[in-house]
């Protein structure tokens, strides 16, 4: 069944806000949320005092997180004390990274199309902890489940996500150098085009690629995002109001969550599982919105472990099951491509604010904000968020 | 190219809980012992409070030892020291093994007394391997993997090893 909203009441972004994505900015958190959320409303054409709806997710998902408000961690409370925002009348805090980013934007639908809100900030932080590995792992003991993992040396960055792309190699006879001309080359070449990007001025090759310093191969350090400090926020309004805002533009179309029923457990999800899964994700986000995958011009999809975007290609059905390393190479992808993917340089290239950074692309790509990365002619964008091979994801249009 | 002839010391211990006791008392006595399902026979590794396959609240969960024979699901070479005590045990696989009692039924390996590269390039989806018990302290024996060197004793017919 297609979403449906009252008369003017679809929601639709108005604004959007970032700092600029450093490896270590020197900066708190509360002072890059402050810089962000201002930009976001006021490029919305608000002030802090029309903001009263929140929603964020405020997980900082990484191992030596100390989860401290303004440091590391940015939820509602945080956020309300920091701008200040002295109107809000309803938040979400999302637990679970799947709801993730793209939950984020969903739940703020929903509240706006409601009237629970009537404009609403939504924003993660990324946060990179000086003096402390940010994926390290100290422990001695692995109490419970974790002994049937940890005890083996299982844990390092991108360690599932490894397994899922030696499995994908393997089962469809793909090559890893096609990762690089299948996404790492055009993510790179996006940012460039990008301010915030941590590959911006930084060219990759696909020498630099196949030699990169091993994570857990077949993954290196070119297939995994980089910790950044950094915060991303968009304003969302319904379509009535936002009439008298400077750029309206990505009409909440569609949504969908993952089914996390599907997954039985164990001591790994295999691949098979997650496409199982996430094949009724894809479904429902197309008939919420009454769309296909023909319909849509721009994608955006979770791009935290380089694996993840050919999976995600499949599985919202822009190429077939098994044939995305094939069907991303030639410039299928690229910016000026026939199916743009990623056009901020995803998490890759743009630096680990997890799925916001797709968030925030497609919002500004459909408002007509996206400076020289922006595309013409969109009408239907795709946004998926993860992480971790399992997530949410919207659907928007131009009109 | 390297082999690895064993993983001991273990520089992060299993501690059981309350759940996977069973499992280690299994293993220190050369045994692997799987929670399985008395309604609908479903084995469930990690343990867990309710079948995941037929979700009966009555059904009892029972530890039952298996052939312990598998295949390799999928694997990747771990490079990275970010793991406190594995600094001078990289690069080693991390291996996926899929037990032949049921589809899905995974327990990992680090692949012992195989010759691998960086890359694993000679770890292929399917390769037969039993299991080998490692001593790591008093209380603790860990599971690990090797490639088979028997020939399965049920043979279904249309399955892997030809007799040469
Ligand atoms: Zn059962």
């Amino acid at each position: 069944m297609p979403l449906t909203w009252s008369k003017g009441k679809r929601p639709v972004f108005v604004g959007a806000g970032q700092t600029l994505n450093r490896r270590y900015s020197g900066r708190s958190v509360a002072s890059l949320a402050n810089e962000a959320a201002l930009m976001a409303i006021a490029d919305a054409g608000l002030k802090p005092k029309d903001i009263d709806g929140l929603s964020s997710w405020p997980n900082p998902a990484h191992q030596v997180a100390r989860n401290v408000a303004g440091y590391d961690r940015l939820d509602v409370r945080a956020m309300m004390d920091f701008i200040p925002l002295e109107n809000v009348r309803w938040y979400n805090q999302n637990e679970i990274p799947p709801a993730g980013s793209a939950g984020m934007v969903i739940s703020a639908a929903l509240a706006l199309g409601t009237g629970a809100c009537n404009y609403a900030l939504v924003f993660r932080c990324g946060h990179h902890p000086p003096g402390l590995r940010y994926q390290g792992i100290s422990a001695r003991q692995a109490p419970g489940n974790a002994g049937f993992a940890l005890t083996y040396g299982h844990g390092v960055g991108g360690a599932g996500q490894a397994h899922h792309f030696q499995r994908y190699l393997d089962k469809f006879g793909a090559k890893r150098e096609e990762m690089y001309t299948g996404y790492i080359q055009s993510a790179n070449h996006n940012a460039q085009l990008n301010d915030s990007a941590v590959w911006k001025g930084r060219t990759i090759t696909l020498d630099d690629y196949m030699n990169a310093r091993l994570i857990a191969y077949p993954m290196s350090v070119f297939d995994n995002d980089m910790p950044v400090d950094g915060v991303k926020c968009v304003v969302m309004t319904t379509e009535d109001r936002a009439k008298g805002t400077p750029h309206p533009g990505g009409y909440f179309a569609g949504m969908a969550m993952n089914q996390w029923q599907l997954l039985k457990g164990g001591i790994i999800q295999p691949l098979e599982a997650i496409y199982e899964a996430e094949a009724v994700m894809a479904k429902n986000l197309y008939e919420s919105g009454g769309l296909h995958p023909e319909d849509v011009d721009l994608i955006h999809v979770y791009d935290g472990f380089s694996p993840m975007v050919w999976n995600h290609l499949e599985i919202f059905g822009f190429c077939k099951i098994g044939e995305a390393h094939e069907w991303t190479q030639g410039g299928t992808i690229a910016l000026n491509g026939p199916h743009p993917v990623n056009t901020s340089g995803g998490n890759l290239g743009d630096g680990r604010v997890h799925g916001m950074t797709h968030v925030y692309e497609t919002a500004v790509q459909m408002m007509g904000t996206a400076g020289p990365r922006q595309l013409k002619n969109l009408h239907v964008a795709i946004c998926e968020t993860g992480p971790f091979g399992n997530g949410s994801s919207f659907l928007c249009t131009k009109d | 190219m390297t082999i690895t002839k064993t993983m001991v010391p273990y520089p992060i211990m299993p501690v059981p809980n309350e759940q996977t006791q069973p499992y280690w008392d299994g293993t220190r006595e050369g045994k692997i012992m799987i929670q399985r399902c008395q309604k609908c026979g479903f084995y469930n590794h990690p343990p867990l409070y309710i079948c995941i396959n037929c979700k009966d609240r009555d059904a009892a969960l029972v530890f039952e030892q298996v052939s312990g024979r598998g295949t390799i699901y999928t694997h990747y070479i771990c490079h990275d020291n970010s793991i406190a005590g594995f600094e001078n045990k990289v690069p080693y696989p991390v291996v996926i093994v899929e037990l032949e009692e049921q589809k899905g039924l995974f327990i990992m390996s680090n692949l012992l007394n195989f010759e691998y590269d960086a890359y694993g390039s000679e770890i292929k989806p399917g390769m037969p391997v039993e299991p080998v018990f490692e001593k790591a302290s008093e209380t603790i024996t860990v599971v690990q993997y090797q490639p088979a060197t028997q020939r399965r004793p049920r043979q279904a017919a249309g399955s892997r090893g030809s007799r040469k």
